[in-house]
């Protein structure tokens, strides 16, 4: 018989992505019922934490030890700056909570180890959120898994999000000082433009390369052993002063002679009608396929569309509900969750490698 | 008006490109030997599709002053085109060899973008290529696939130089497994190229995409968005919209425009020199299994 108790949460931080607990509470066996984070946080976090709290009718409690044991929390849902993802988790997990954790895993491999010891020795169920339980997405795999292709031997990703980032590379006037990045991407969460959130810059290979590497892993099975790649900062002046990369191209070697590339870049509004191209190649021994990761879409056309609305609509996505509900279940029986941290943290070394080979100009071992 | 002899189209077809073509009457020739082209009957000689013409049937035509269109990927060896484009230059022939992909009106369209200057500069260029199982031809001192070369030449010429730095990882398998290859190309100026080939497909369609991405637009050129629904009970299939006979129109008619015209043929030699060393550098990187420099731009 299917579980029916419910899952109460705590949102442990919402610097950034406050979709990450919409898209958790949204299934109805998990209800959110506290918003917590560290006392010494800066006051715009403070502010961005109230206001979802406010929005939720729940409180706020800038104490998270407190909130997680006061308020009977079984879900932890992490989503602070980049740097503090992993010890957030960690605390929660030794606090006995399980963890719905936000992109990236970390900006530090120490602290990606940390989190994966922690997650073995407590027990805890942990999920990395991605985009696994898209409907293009579940369909490619559910055809893999029939064997329509064949065994999958090479799959390409292209992951384009076409957003701004500030003003253009080369706008900014000689002697100006450098786009400080925690600033920039504070006060570009006004419309949704902001990056990786964090004090450290990160490029978007950090930012955003969970979700086409969790698009190859559900779909390959197999494990990355070598990359090489390129990276610039090609379009965004905030990424060129940071000397991070807005575009990137990585090449991956994985088990069993697979061969994998991932295209991936913060490519500008202009760019795409629709938010940006992102497409899958699987090619098997036996067929291949062509995958639209944004299909189904209703196209939405009008007279003065503003210029950052969609053209292409997005429709009859489940992943929330997906990923939402396999960790439900993944807490019932003590099974495994869409994305965990022993991925996540391959994923990270994976990132980690492809910009080692920028700065070398040669494959690197991913460990 | 000039007679223009076709080689590798068959006559079906030479007619109904001879409708679409100004300035020259198309002459199909089914041989290419040097004996079966009369250069009394013909003013120019194409040669299309796979099948290249030996470097004495050139040699011979462009001596008896034919002009003559490679519309392949001919590299094979550089040396070869060399000696023709010098024999061609000393004469009064012209000597053209143009990649026929560049004349697919979906290229030029995106080459002319790119020109204009309204994308701004290209960053990153995207190819996929997927051929079935049948199509394995492997050419020139790489030994690559011919397609492969022919996409070499499409980045460099979209991109307008050579890469500084090639990775290429896959197999070379032949007709027995086919050949799955995956190239990776950086430019010094922070661009890259991602080309993706493979002859694995079973018989039948195959499947192109040409992705630009620059630093302010991007174009994209896709199959998959060219396709029409088909039900037959089932499952949909999906048919391609394809491009016609306009890439041989396209190629056929810039010849005849330029022999009639007397200009200069673009240079070939120093062009396919690049394309050649690229290959070879791909071949290099395969066998190494390490990212191979070049001395780019």
């Amino acid at each position: 018989m299917t579980s029916t108790n419910r899952f109460r949460c705590a949102a442990l931080s919402v610097a950034k992505h406050n979709y990450v607990a919409r898209g958790v509470i949204s299934h109805p066996r998990f209800e959110l019922t506290v918003v917590t984070d560290d006392p010494d946080v800066p006051d715009w976090l403070h502010e961005r934490n109230q206001a979802f709290a406010d929005a939720n009718q729940i409180p706020y409690v800038p104490n998270v030890e407190q909130a997680l044991r006061d308020f009977d929390v079984q879900v932890a849902i992490v989503s602070p700056e980049a740097e503090r993802h992993c010890d957030l988790s960690i605390r929660a997990a030794l606090a006995g909570k399980h963890v719905i954790q936000d992109k990236p895993l970390s900006t530090s491999r120490s602290e990606c180890d940390r989190l994966v010891a922690t997650i073995e020795q407590t027990g805890v169920r942990f999920l990395m959120w991605n985009r696994n339980g898209l409907p293009a997405v579940q369909r490619a795999r559910q055809r893999i898994e029939q064997g329509a292709i064949g065994k999958p031997i090479a799959i390409h990703a292209d992951f384009y999000f076409a957003k701004d980032a500030g003003p253009p590379k080369g706008s900014r006037q000689p002697g100006y000082p450098p786009i400080d990045w925690l600033a920039h991407q504070v006060a570009a969460h006004v419309d949704g433009s902001d990056g990786g959130l964090g004090r450290q810059a990160m490029g978007e290979l950090a930012v955003e390369g969970i979700y086409p590497l969790g698009y190859i892993r559900l779909l390959t099975g197999t494990e990355v052993r070598r990359v090489f790649a390129r990276a610039t900062a090609h379009f965004h002046q905030v990424h060129a002063d940071n000397h991070v990369e807005d575009l990137a191209s990585v090449t991956l070697e994985m088990d069993e002679g697979l061969i994998a590339t991932l295209a991936i870049g913060r490519i500008g509004l202009a760019s795409h009608p629709s938010g940006g191209e992102i497409k899958l190649h699987v090619l098997g021994s036996a067929g291949a396929m062509v995958i639209n990761e944004a299909r189904p879409d209703v196209g939405v056309y009008y007279r003065n569309q503003p210029a950052k609305e969609s053209r292409q609509r997005r429709v009859a996505s489940e992943n929330d509900f997906l990923l939402a509900d396999s960790f439900a279940q993944a807490i019932d029986t003590g099974g495994p969750t869409m994305l965990d941290a022993i991925a996540g943290r391959r994923i990270y070394a994976t990132f980690e490698a492809a910009l080692e080979s920028c700065r070398t100009g040669q494959p690197v071992d991913v460990t | 008006m000039i007679r223009l002899g076709v080689v590798g189209v068959d006559e079906p077809h030479c007619r109904e490109l001879s409708r679409r073509i100004r300035g020259a009457t198309l002459v199909p020739i089914r041989q290419t030997s040097s004996a079966s082209i009369d250069p009394f009957e013909v003013d120019a000689v194409v040669f299309l599709g796979s099948q290249l013409p030996a470097p004495t049937v050139i040699e011979h035509l462009i001596a008896d002053g034919t002009h003559v269109l490679l519309g392949t990927e001919y590299i094979d060896p550089v040396e070869v085109l060399e000696a023709a484009t010098k024999q061609a230059t000393t004469g009064r022939a012209q000597l053209v060899v143009t990649n026929p992909d560049r004349m697919l009106p979906s290229r030029r369209l995106i080459f002319d973008e790119i020109a204009t200057g309204k994308l701004g500069i290209p960053g990153l260029i995207r190819i996929h290529r997927w051929e079935p199982v049948d199509s394995a031809r492997l050419i020139g001192p790489g030994q690559l696939p011919a397609a492969l070369v022919r996409d070499l030449d499409l980045t460099l010429w979209l991109k307008g130089h050579r890469p500084n730095v090639v990775f290429a990882a896959g197999r070379i398998g032949g007709v027995a497994t086919g050949d799955v290859l995956q190239v990776h190309l950086g430019f010094a100026d922070g661009a890259m190229a991602l080309i993706d080939y493979t002859n694995t497909l079973p018989a039948g369609d195959g499947y192109q995409s040409l992705s630009v991405i620059s630093s302010s637009g991007a174009v994209y050129a896709d199959d998959h968005s060219n396709r029409q629904l088909m039900f037959r009970g089932g499952t949909a299939s999906a048919e391609a919209t394809d491009e016609g006979l306009l890439p041989i129109v396209n190629l056929l008619q810039s010849f005849i425009d330029c022999v009639l015209t007397d200009d200069d043929p673009p240079p070939a030699v120093a062009w396919w020199r690049q394309v050649h060393e690229l290959a070879v550098a791909v071949r290099q990187s395969l066998e190494t299994a390490r990212a191979v420099p070049l001395e780019g731009r």
